[in-house]
């Protein structure tokens, strides 16, 4: 009975807490303390370095260390790119790297600590259902302007302390209609580190350009790119290099190498095509089918290149 | 390995065993020819959630390096180990190399433009050439037990293992989205969904017929076909279309392909070792042979996949970038090289593919002279 009376106060006191504003209506907090912990993203395009709020958002900021420090982080990626507003990581559930029972054991929504620390440029804002305040669960944006209509409506609990460089190259790629980034944006590794000390110990990784922003969406590329017009002059050269070696060499090489030189020569003009119609092929069905047929009579050619001579 | 012509293959006239069936033993040869990945298949789908968890990645990680590696490092081993195969094979063993290298230097070169395509022709190269070899090693069994492989059942056999192959590949091609490879995002083709059914339908339908030439050849015959000639085709069906579901399995698959290829590579390489040097049989010989080789393409294995990506990216560049690219151009290699080099038809490759572990660990019996 007692301790039906105790659980029944403390949840009452919590309701109470949870519900009565941390501040004043009128006061806006624009600098909560940060939280001691550093949680370092190690993305594709170089490190972002993340503080919390765990005064302003205390269950968000603990949650968020709990999964960062389980590795819950390790292969997500931004999966929504919208300049001068967010970038949002997908849930862990969509991770590269399949979520390990326990990981997924640790997940539970985050009941809503809306606060009045206002969504503006670096801020961490969780992301939840539409319809529920308290679903927030693994999904959190990094804010690249203000958004003044999120306030109150959605968690803050954070903010980049360091890298929003790197943030900004992620904005860089090429998008799709629905804002996602045609390249995948992939967080190799979330680390934790206990206090600033700690972090000075990480070779941190600075802004890099994304590897290979996908283009494969993007409407082919025109033939007058000097990118195209180089790699087919560099690839014609070597056809005709192999030709005229063996036009050269023909008595020495016999008829299955000179067959060979032939087949190479074959093998590079079909890479070249293959660059060149690849990106338009998923256009057009028949066209799709003739790259792919193409290139299995190309691989069933090049299993008889060459005989022993 | 690539599949012999069919007109090099001479059926077997009286279809009764003339081979030795195995290589080292029915148990040794079942294991690793494919029972290995039926096994494997089974336990994971009977007692394992069936996701890629840290103990799959770490397991199939360290197979790797004592056998998927390995396996590509013995190819390169068979070619350039001996002069007289560079003479054979000038091209691939002298040309392919550059045009192999042209081909990274291009893709690091051009990331956007040329890196995508480079690991998407290995990707469908890749399965392809898996299939040639369950081909090859159907057709190597086939002919220890003396199964005639005439046009039709070469036709249907080819048929079910490449439909294996083509169902796998057309479905993960009829969305154009994509994925990655080491971070390399490259394309889908965007193939049409039926051409995925008429793929299925075409392997089943070369599947039913295959089965037919097999209780054709038993009813024939009065005696059951041994199993391992349908194992590598069975295997491979797991690989590509029955064990598609099951995550953790697909780890390991290039892993069961290695295991095939590594037990052949091996007795070809002592036999063609004991030939040319005129060894005699023994335990001995075997033993040395066998960590010579073995140790030599575990090194090799660990240049061409650890090491070279590291070298290249060492020059500023990402490592994990290199890392794809230089990945895929070693495997084309691979598979250019893997084309040529185990063509059947040629006595030497044939003869020692017939080989019996014990004719390398035991003197034949001095028969005795007869006189009439």
């Amino acid at each position: 009975m007692m301790h039906r009376v105790i659980v029944s106060a403390l949840s009452v006191g919590l309701l109470l807490t949870s519900a009565s504003p941390l501040y004043p209506a009128s006061e806006e907090v624009v600098a909560p303390v940060l939280s001691r912990e550093r949680v370092v993203l190690r993305t594709l395009a170089g490190d972002v370095v993340l503080a919390l709020f765990p005064e302003v958002a205390p269950k968000h900021a603990a949650q968020f260390l709990r999964l960062a420090r389980s590795g819950i982080f390790d292969s997500i990626h931004f999966y929504r790119v919208e300049p001068n507003f967010l970038v949002q990581v997908a849930s862990a559930h969509e991770r590269l790297n399949p979520l390990l029972p326990e990981q997924k054991a640790i997940i539970e929504d985050i009941p809503g600590e809306f606060n009045r620390v206002p969504h503006r440029e670096g801020i961490l804002s969780m992301a939840r259902e539409a319809e529920d305040p308290d679903s927030a669960q693994t999904s959190f944006s990094i804010l690249l302007g203000e958004a003044p209509h999120l306030d109150r409506a959605y968690t803050v609990f954070g903010k980049v302390v360091s890298g929003m460089d790197v943030v900004r190259e992620m904005v860089r790629v090429p998008r799709n209609r629905d804002s996602s980034p045609r390249v995948r944006l992939t967080v190799h590794q979330a680390l934790v580190y206990e206090n600033e000390e700690a972090l000075a110990s990480l070779d941190r990784i600075g802004v890099r350009p994304i590897p290979v922003p996908s283009r494969f969406f993007d409407p082919p590329v025109s033939a007058s790119d000097p990118r195209i017009l180089h790699f087919l002059a560099g690839g014609i050269g070597a056809m005709v290099l192999l030709s005229l070696s063996g036009f050269l060499f023909r008595m020495k090489l016999g008829g299955s190498s000179l067959a060979g030189l032939l087949m190479l020569n074959v093998f590079i003009g079909a890479f070249l095509l293959f660059v060149i119609l690849a990106p338009r092929a998923h256009q057009n069905p028949r066209m799709a089918l003739g790259t792919f047929l193409g290139l299995l009579t190309l691989l069933k050619l090049l299993g008889r290149m060459e005989s022993p001579s | 390995m690539e599949p012999p012509p069919v007109d090099k293959i001479s059926p077997s006239s009286d279809a009764q065993p003339q081979q030795p069936l195995y290589f080292v033993n029915g148990a040794v040869d079942f294991l690793l020819i494919g029972g290995a990945s039926l096994l494997v298949f089974l336990l994971l789908r009977s007692f394992h959630s069936g996701d890629r968890t840290e103990v799959i990645y770490g397991t199939a990680a360290t197979l790797s390096w004592v056998c998927n590696w390995p396996h590509f490092a013995a190819t390169s081993y068979r070619l350039y180990h001996s002069r007289d195969n560079l003479v054979q094979y000038p091209i691939t063993a002298l040309l392919i190399p550059w045009i192999i290298l042209a081909g990274i230097g291009v893709s690091i070169g051009y990331p956007e433009l040329v890196a995508p395509y480079f690991v998407k022709l290995f990707l469908i190269w890749s399965p392809y050439h898996f299939s040639g070899q369950t081909v090859g090693v159907t057709l190597i069994y086939a002919r220890r037990c003396g199964f005639q492989i005439g046009k039709l059942e070469r036709f249907a056999l080819s048929g079910f293992v490449f439909g294996t192959f083509l169902t796998q590949t057309m479905l993960a091609e009829v969305q154009p989205g994509g994925a990655s490879y080491y971070g390399i995002s490259y394309p889908g083709i965007g193939l049409p969904f039926w051409s995925y059914q008429v793929a299925r339908s075409f392997m089943w339908i070369c599947g039913a017929g295959l089965l037919m030439f097999v209780i054709r050849w038993s009813l024939t015959n009065r005696r059951m076909l041994p199993p391992i000639v349908l194992l590598p085709a069975a295997a491979q069906y797991l690989w590509f279309v029955g064990g598609t579901d099951v995550d953790s399995f697909l780890e390991f698959v290039p892993f069961f392909h290695a295991l095939q290829y590594m037990l052949i590579a091996w007795s070809m390489q002592l036999k063609e070792t004991m030939d040319l040097n005129h060894i005699e049989p023994s335990g001995r010989y075997v033993l040395q042979e066998s960590t010579r080789w073995f140790l030599i393409n575990v090194a090799g294995g660990a240049f061409l996949f650890y090491f070279l990506p590291r070298m290249i990216a060492s020059s500023g560049l990402n490592l994990t970038f290199v890392t794809g690219v230089v990945l895929a151009g070693v495997q084309i290699h691979h598979f250019f090289v893997d084309g040529v080099i185990w063509k059947l038809r040629r006595r030497s490759v044939a003869s020692p593919l017939m080989v019996n572990l014990s004719q390398m660990l035991y003197r034949a019996p001095i028969e005795q002279e007869t006189t009439t």
